[in-house]
């Protein structure tokens, strides 16, 4: 086997360091967690709590006996097992997922952003299903359903349309049971959860240093129904961190280890990775940067951080662009973020199928995403150097001035490398005969021609209908 | 020593000098009222001018905005009339389920820079909160903002007690998942992509 190449940006003194900032800030300052049972756990469990701030101050003592419980491995499960991500990669590589919360979809026949559809998820999510290199399917946001139960149909058409692990993140507090009783409806029993729990959840921060009630609530839920989570830090350097990369990062860090610690005291062993958002803010207007330098420098550096100061799993999202459209600056960054954080070890990468802004969702994007996945793969793949990939012997037989053509040798060895259709090399007569087509607009064709294959997961009716009785009841409650 | 160069003074961000050239200023004989409009408030304008460009940084128009405070302490006390009230008040918030604070209080740290007195309520700010805010400090706009989608229709709710309560107050909105439609099909009497176009809204509303 070939070892995947790594990237490290950190010194191990520099990785020492940072560790050490991240415990003195959770010791010294500590994080705000508004909810009161998560604090009472924490106080039981040795945290400083002050009950009337909420603020929590975490002994370092605590902060290393927490942290022993974290589990180096986990195993993010779908519906079905044969989608099933071990964490670590066996072969060292990593997984995808799509974006989350998109609001707007991108029309491929208008050309136009138009509001994201419960049909157009559901569409989106059966394309996932046949995708083979698009790992985790993420939640998204339909604008036509009601706003106030959005993320509680959203995750029951994710089931309905995909067999494979969902990223889910609830949008408010009320919707949290809503949605663990639409998993338990998915899957028949809390047992059967927590045996096959369908989801990863996602939640965070707000930079820096609080804990919302949903987001607590989430990781209370979660340790209760055997779900895997994966806790996020929402910094934006110069604005909610500092905007230092290592200053950043260290802060990042902390928010999410709060996370974890918080996770292991509810449920020691609960499987946990940690998210690294973690990007800077633009300084001209305010938004966050996804796809720059000094975000994907950001990220794999916390990548880094997690995982030789703590080694905890990481998810992140270095699939980001922040273009419009999906053009060549697009798959730059895509590129270029996706292949630095893998190379730093990132375990899931999100942002498969996602465009700029505040979330854009773009089945051509997604199409391309997919096969720039397996491009990914190639390159971290490493060198596979044995007797048999040196081939010393099939150059000897080959002679000076031979032919390896029709060796079998190469006959064995001729599929070793993707040729994904959308970077396939062709000709330029061949290209020309094909109307000479660029990247988009044959990702459209692909799209196309992968809509005529997909179709819902065939559930059975007592199922769908426990799933429309959990979304019915989280209307009637969440609606006004 | 001129005008001119107080208002160089506040764009450079140097508070110190913005202040003493003010108060010489002052000293020379040009009222306080004109050295509010053509030094400080001319020189946020140009700084936000300058952001939209890209030519200026949010935290080099900040500064900015700090400078032009320091001058405004010298010369507040000479003010007279409707000159003494400032550009208009503001009160901003994120609105009810809603904790994402960063470009709110981004929003509200640029128009307290733009010179306009801003009541900032924090996050997940309720309808009544809003409305009594409004009318407590006779605001001119109520900014509300909103990054998630669950969030959003509470700006109509706002809206709604805000009209029947009579409040001359103008209801503006932003945030992430906002656009004009929507700001348009919920009665806003305005929308911002950002931080800079915030400021400019109000400017043309007040």
């Amino acid at each position: 086997m070939g070892h995947p190449l790594k990237l490290r940006l950190l010194s191990s003194d520099e990785v020492s360091t940072m560790r050490e900032k991240c415990l003195y800030l959770l010791s010294k300052m500590g994080m705000k967690i508004d909810h009161v049972g998560v604090l009472q756990t924490l106080a039981d469990t040795g945290a400083d709590v002050d009950h009337e701030t909420h603020v929590v101050r975490f002994p370092v003592d605590l902060i290393e006996t927490l942290l022993k419980t974290v589990p180096r491995e986990l195993v993010v499960k779908g519906a079905e097992e044969r989608h099933d991500c071990a964490i670590p990669h066996p072969d060292g590589l990593f997984y995808s997922c799509t974006n989350i919360q998109s609001m707007l979809h991108h029309d491929v026949d208008s050309g136009r952003f138009e509001d994201n559809t419960a049909a157009r998820f559901a569409e989106w999510c059966q394309l996932i299903e046949i995708m083979e290199h698009a790992d985790i399917c993420a939640i998204q946001t339909p604008m036509d359903v009601p706003a106030e139960s959005a993320e509680v149909h959203a995750l029951s058409i994710q089931m309905q349309n995909t067999t494979k692990p969902l990223w889910m993140h609830a949008f408010s507090l009320e919707a949290v049971p809503f949605m663990f009783e639409l998993m338990v409806a998915r899957v028949g029993s809390i047992e059967a959860l927590r045996e096959r729990s369908l989801v990863i959840i996602n939640p965070g921060t707000v930079s820096p240093f609080i804990m919302k009630t949903m987001d607590a609530e989430e990781i209370l839920q979660a340790c209760h129904h055997g779900v895997p989570i994966s806790a996020d830090g929402h910094v934006m350097a110069g604005f909610v961190s500092p905007m230092t990369v290592a200053g950043s990062v260290v802060q990042n860090c902390a928010e999410v280890l709060a996370h974890v610690l918080v996770c292991q005291a509810i449920k020691p062993g609960h499987p946990i990775m940690m998210t690294q958002f973690n990007v800077p803010g633009d300084m001209a207007t305010g938004f966050s940067t996804l796809a720059t330098p000094a975000a994907n420098i950001q990220r794999s550096a916390g990548v880094q951080l997690c995982k030789e100061g703590f080694g905890i799993p990481v998810s992140g999202c270095p699939m980001m662009t922040d273009t419009y459209v999906s053009d060549g600056r697009a798959v730059a960054e895509k590129a270029l973020g996706g292949l630095m954080s893998i190379m730093a070890g990132m375990d899931i990468v999100y942002g498969v199928g996602r465009l700029g802004g505040a979330s854009l969702a773009s089945p051509a994007q997604l199409v391309i995403d997919n096969q720039l996945i397996a491009l990914l793969k190639e390159y971290v793949g490493g060198v596979h150097v044995d007797d048999d990939y040196l081939a010393v012997d099939e150059i000897l037989e080959a002679g000076i001035g031979g032919s390896f053509v029709q060796s079998k040798h190469t006959l064995r060895h001729c599929r070793d490398y993707v040729e994904p259709s959308l970077f396939r090399f062709q000709l330029q007569q061949t290209w020309e005969a094909e109307g000479e087509k660029d990247l988009y607009a044959r990702a459209v064709d692909e799209y196309r021609r992968l809509k005529t294959q997909i179709k819902p997961v065939d559930l059975p009716d007592d199922v769908r209908r426990d799933m429309d009785a959990v979304v019915a009841r989280a209307d009637k409650a969440l609606c006004p | 020593m001129s005008i001119n160069d107080i208002k160089q003074a506040v764009l450079a961000g140097d508070g110190s000098a913005a202040a003493e050239l003010a108060r010489a200023e002052l000293e020379a004989g040009t009222t306080a009222s004109e050295i509010m409009d053509s030094a400080l408030i001319s020189a946020m304008d140009e700084a936000g001018a300058k952001m939209a460009t890209g030519e200026l940084f949010i935290p080099e128009v900040l500064v900015a905005a700090e400078a032009m405070k320091a001058a405004m302490d010298v010369i507040t006390p000479h003010l007279t009339g409707g000159a003494a009230g400032g550009r208009g008040t503001v009160v901003i918030g994120a609105v009810e389920g809603d904790v994402h604070d960063i470009g709110k209080s981004l929003v509200a740290l640029m128009l307290d820079g733009a010179g306009f007195t801003v009541i900032d309520l924090g996050v997940d700010v309720g309808a009544a909160a809003f409305l009594a805010a409004a009318q407590e400090h006779k605001a001119d706009v109520v900014a509300m903002s909103s990054l998630m989608v669950t969030t959003m229709p509470k700006m109509k709710v706002i809206i709604e007690a805000l009209h029947e309560a009579g409040s001359s107050a103008q209801p503006i909105v932003g945030g992430a998942p906002l656009t004009q439609a929507y700001a348009d099909e919920i009665g806003a009497a305005g929308y911002a992509p950002d931080a800079g176009g915030a400021v400019k809204l109000v400017r043309d509303l007040v």
